[in-house]
């Protein structure tokens, strides 16, 4: 299936803006080369020039930005020669483009199917009046259900789901031999995102090639044929995915891979750096040296010397050797049966065994030290051997809570929900988008009331009571927010916010209170250099830092965390995830956790309950839950979950959930591998 | 990410072009004119001397002299305050009356918030001039009452704003976490709400001075604003109309005053709103 003449190929691209500051290298000398049929993955964390990258392959990198390549060649055409007028031609035509956020891609005032011919028209593929029937034809090949009548709905009317599944339709309109896909998934939920890249995987079985930018190393492993690590715009690291995620050898990658909560990592902390001061070094100015030697555990003085070499690693075999220097434990699959995986993952299996293309990629990595062992991650407080005192501090009661409908009708949210939080213990909420865990958070919270049912605070009634009793308890319970930016003031500057939470709202009284507001910045690994800045100039991990110190601020008895990590990368992600094991170990605070992500969970929480439309399906120890989950529900989402290393296509199909796994998936020492099911584990 | 970067690299200081430059000159100057303009203009503006009326521009009188031998100059000068003083008073008026309606109509429930804004849809109906009008024939003709006019004539609009910009905010992340803090409403209201709703509506308060001081102007113009022998630019077109085929100057140059500082205040006030966009304070993006 692949050419010897490669599709797409990029050789020394170098993309910079102009900035007040001077020209900023976005990208700096990136090469790698796309055949048909083969899915190049890059990633890279929020910075790393991943997203810009793709852009210039379709020249939409802006106004201001300066393009150069030493060769940036599609099916032998030279792309720098390109006019404006050129470049439509090629987009949706000859590349594809898919991009995150498919609602904001697709126009709202126009149908689904409207948009699609419009592709068709633009490149004149199709007979004016034939263009309906083929926009059908092309959602109906995107898996979307009813096509006809999708074809006929504006974007907003569609779920997620379907709306990503319409973007990729009218992308594929042009019958192009390139798709851009980036991140194709990040917004879905699990489930959601499997059938997507089931989706896709089915077109590069086609023959299309698709170019997968992530920042989700367990997507790039289900979908990907080879992988590039870029880090501050440039390829790190590059090989068959295989190889890379099995055996990752610079330093960077193993980073992004340690940082990915699972099961390994419980009980440890799983970011090299606990303080916030590592930041990828994009607008670093163009200084000679690897540019993640600032971050680097094995950095030495060559390294910010000079730019390493590339360094073939070659094709170790799997478990070989190189196991022993990169400690992480071999995780396993769960061993799950892929209940819920549909015929195209299976038939996307035999395409990428017959890759050959990814055998034949070398293994590179831009390093002295990759043969240098990884720092074993620092123990973390221990998970599970906190002694938890037997005092509920929440304790929800059968609640009931629906909304109106814009149709009148009332919807219920929340049916019927129990459960306690004890002293000092993570509860898990798991469940997908509209599964009421946010609505039942806000319960919790007391900005919700209720339908039926009570929600009690150590005992006493706590929803049901007029805002001004409730009022002097409420710092008692804190919220940690999903997104930070909104929950802040923007005229506020940290010491203020922090300060508001101190009861000293005023800017005199918050600098009163300073020697509080440092001591509670240092719980979160801050330090009084944030003190003046405003939220918009705080990173996205530093803002969450914040957020944390700013619940902690009231001394609450408990943490409600909606969604804290889930619009982070995973090296912040990791970071964060570190700081709410280190607060809860110092000051003991129960915590509500309010994830979609079942690795995320499992590192975190010593409880889970699991939603579903309203309804809680399943609660218990989280070993019990996602070891052995007792519902079908917790069973499928396991089952969607992506995992890192070459577990779709493997997982012999048809065998139903009943069956249970295989005893060595489960067995006594294995770990859970959610993120990591590298191929080294007992399953071999 | 290319947008990221390039809405970072349009986000770098604007510079100030000359236009604005020049603009915020004068409306600085005509500040001046309104603060001391003893320090622009020596003469006396209602020292009359009938030998020398209706002159045309000249070293002694440069803007001429009106058909009492008054210095105009020191008049356009003199007339400055007035002019700035109901411009500014009127906003200032329009701002306090909107803040307080639209946030009464965006936190004290839906049957406030209809009646309110219904109020607001009668009075937008009218014309601004014509519900001023309606006003000082009320309160009687002065510059005090021709601010207050104005004043609550442009009310409406702001309140519609404030309400908008109060019933988003109200929903936005740190409204909702200043509760879990134990904030009680006024607080979150005077702490959170209010100010944020005000920051967009600065600019734009701006931007109407120059359309409050064209109305007050309009007022004086038909002898409903301060009394004779006040300089004021809206009066002393309305005198010089009646003269202009004798002489010229005394209608142009407080026409010329009031379209000048009209425009210059307009231009700084874009120029602000072009360098405030963006930065919405309900805090998504």
């Amino acid at each position: 299936m692949a050419d010897s003449d490669p599709l797409l190929a990029v050789d020394d691209l170098r993309v910079s803006f102009a900035t007040r500051g001077g020209p900023l290298a976005a990208v700096r000398g990136v090469s790698f080369t796309l055949a048909a049929g083969e899915c190049l993955a890059i990633v890279g964390e929020s910075g790393s020039g991943k997203s810009v990258t793709a852009r210039a392959l379709v020249g939409l990198v802006g106004a201001g930005a300066a393009v150069s390549a030493r060769r940036l060649e599609l099916a032998g055409q030279d792309l720098l020669a390109l006019g404006e007028r050129d470049w439509r031609r090629v987009r949706g035509r000859r590349v594809g483009l898919v991009l995150q956020d498919a609602l904001s891609s697709l126009d709202p005032v126009r149908t689904v199917g409207a948009e699609i011919a419009e592709t068709l028209g633009n490149h004149r593929l199709v007979p004016r009046s034939a263009r309906p029937a083929r926009a059908v034809e092309l959602l109906a090949e995107a898996s979307v259900p009813e096509p006809a009548l999708r074809a006929r709905q504006r974007p907003f009317e569609l779920s997620g789901g379907l709306r990503q599944r319409a973007l990729i339709a009218s992308a594929l309109a042009g019958e192009p031999a390139v798709l851009l896909a980036d991140e194709p998934t990040t917004a879905l939920d699990v489930s959601v995102q499997a059938q997507i890249l089931d989706l896709l995987a089915a077109r590069r079985a086609d023959g299309v090639a698709i170019l997968l930018i992530s920042h989700d190393l367990a997507v790039v492993g289900r979908l990907a044929d080879r992988v590039a690590v870029m880090y501050a715009g440039t390829i790190v690291e590059e090989g068959g995915v295989d190889d890379l995620l099995r055996s990752p050898r610079h330093p960077y990658t193993r980073e992004l891979l340690a940082a990915v909560p699972s099961a390994h990592a419980r009980g440890t902390r799983l970011a090299v750096h606990r303080d916030a001061a590592a930041a990828p070094a994009v607008a670093a100015p163009d200084a000679a040296g690897c540019r993640y030697a600032a971050r680097c555990p094995l950095a030495e003085d060559r390294c910010r010397m000079a730019d390493p070499p590339a360094i073939d690693v070659g094709h170790p075999a799997p478990g070989a050797g190189l196991s022993a220097d990169v400690p992480r434990p071999a995780a396993v699959d769960l061993g799950l049966p892929a209940v819920e995986k549909g015929p195209p993952a299976a038939a996307a299996g035999p395409a990428r065994g017959g890759g050959t293309a990814a055998a034949a990629v070398a293994h590179r990595a831009w390093c002295w030290r990759i043969d240098e062992p990884w720092p074993a991650p620092p123990a973390g407080p221990a998970r599970g051997r906190v002694q938890h005192a037997d005092d509920v501090v929440i304790e929800v009661d059968t609640v009931w809570k629906s909304f109106r409908g814009p149709d009148g009708s009332r919807r219920p949210a929340v049916r019927g929900v129990s459960f306690q939080l004890r002293v000092g213990e993570t509860v898990g909420l798991l469940g997908e988008s509209g599964s009421g865990k946010s609505t039942t958070a806000e319960m919790v919270l007391g900005l919700l009331e209720p339908d039926e049912g009570a929600v009690l605070l150590r005992g006493r009634p706590w929803s049901r009571l007029g805002e001004s009793a409730r009022r002097p308890d409420r710092h008692r319970i804190q919220l940690v927010p999903q997104d930070p930016l909104g929950a802040f003031d923007p005229r506020y500057t940290v010491e203020r916010l922090i300060g508001e939470a101190l009861r000293a709202p005023g800017r005199r009284a918050a600098a009163r209170q300073r020697g509080r507001i440092v001591e509670l910045l240092g719980l979160v690994g801050l330090d009084a250099s944030v003190l003046p800045r405003r939220a918009t100039q705080l990173s996205g991990g530093q803002r969450q830092r914040v957020a944390i110190a700013r619940a902690l601020a009231p001394e609450p008895d408990v943490l409600v965390c909606d969604e804290p990590v889930s619009a982070l990368d995973v090296s912040i992600q990791a970071q964060i995830l570190d700081v709410f094991a280190d607060v809860q170990d110092a000051l003991g605070v129960a915590m509500l956790f309010i994830s979609h992500d079942l690795g995320v969970i499992y590192h975190t929480c010593d409880r889970v309950l699991v939603m579903r439309d309203g309804e809680l399906l399943e609660q218990g120890d989280v070993e019990r839950v996602l070891r052995a989950p007792a519902h079908d529900y917790t069973r499928a989402l396991l089952a969607a979950v992506p995992r890192l290393g070459p577990a779709t296509g493997q997982v012999p199909a048809g065998s139903g959930a009943g069956d249970a796994a295989p005893a060595d998936g489960l067995g006594v020492g294995s770990n859970v591998g959610f993120g990591v099911g590298s191929g080294v584990g007992p399953r071999r | 990410m290319a947008g990221v970067a390039r809405r970072s690299a349009g986000r770098g200081r604007r510079r100030i072009g000359p236009g604005v430059a020049v603009s915020a000159l004068l409306v600085a100057l005509i500040a001046l004119a309104a603060l001391w303009p003893g320090l622009l203009a020596r003469a006396d503006p209602n020292a009359a001397e009938p030998v020398d009326a209706l002159l045309g521009p000249s070293g002694a009188h440069w803007f001429g002299t009106d058909q009492l031998g008054r210095d105009v100059y020191s008049r356009v000068v003199h007339g400055a305050r007035v002019s700035l003083f109901i411009g500014v008073g009127a906003t200032g008026i329009a701002l306090l009356l909107g803040c307080l309606i639209g946030m009464l109509a965006a936190t004290c429930g839906r049957l406030v918030d209809e009646i309110l804004m219904r109020i607001t849809d009668v009075l937008l109906s009218f014309p601004g001039l014509l519900l001023a009008l309606l006003v000082v024939a009320m309160l009687g003709p002065s510059s005090t009452n021709a601010t207050i006019a104005i004043g609550l004539s442009s009310a409406p609009g702001f309140a519609r704003l404030v309400r908008g910009e109060a019933l988003a905010i109200r929903e936005a992340g740190y409204v909702r976490t200043a509760v879990t803090f134990g904030a009680g409403r006024a607080r979150v209201y005077l702490r959170h709400l209010l100010p944020n709703a005000l920051t967009p509506l600065l600019v734009l308060a701006l931007l109407s001075v120059g359309a409050a001081i064209i109305a007050g102007s309009s007022l004086s113009y038909l002898g409903l604003g301060p009394r004779v022998p006040t300089a004021e630019w809206g009066s002393m077109l309305a005198q010089g109309k009646d003269f202009l085929t004798i002489s010229w100057a005394m209608a142009v140059f407080p026409g010329l005053a009031i379209t000048v500082t009209v425009i210059a205040i307009n231009i700084v006030g874009r120029d602000l709103q072009r360098r405030f966009e963006g930065r919405h304070p309900v805090g998504r993006f």
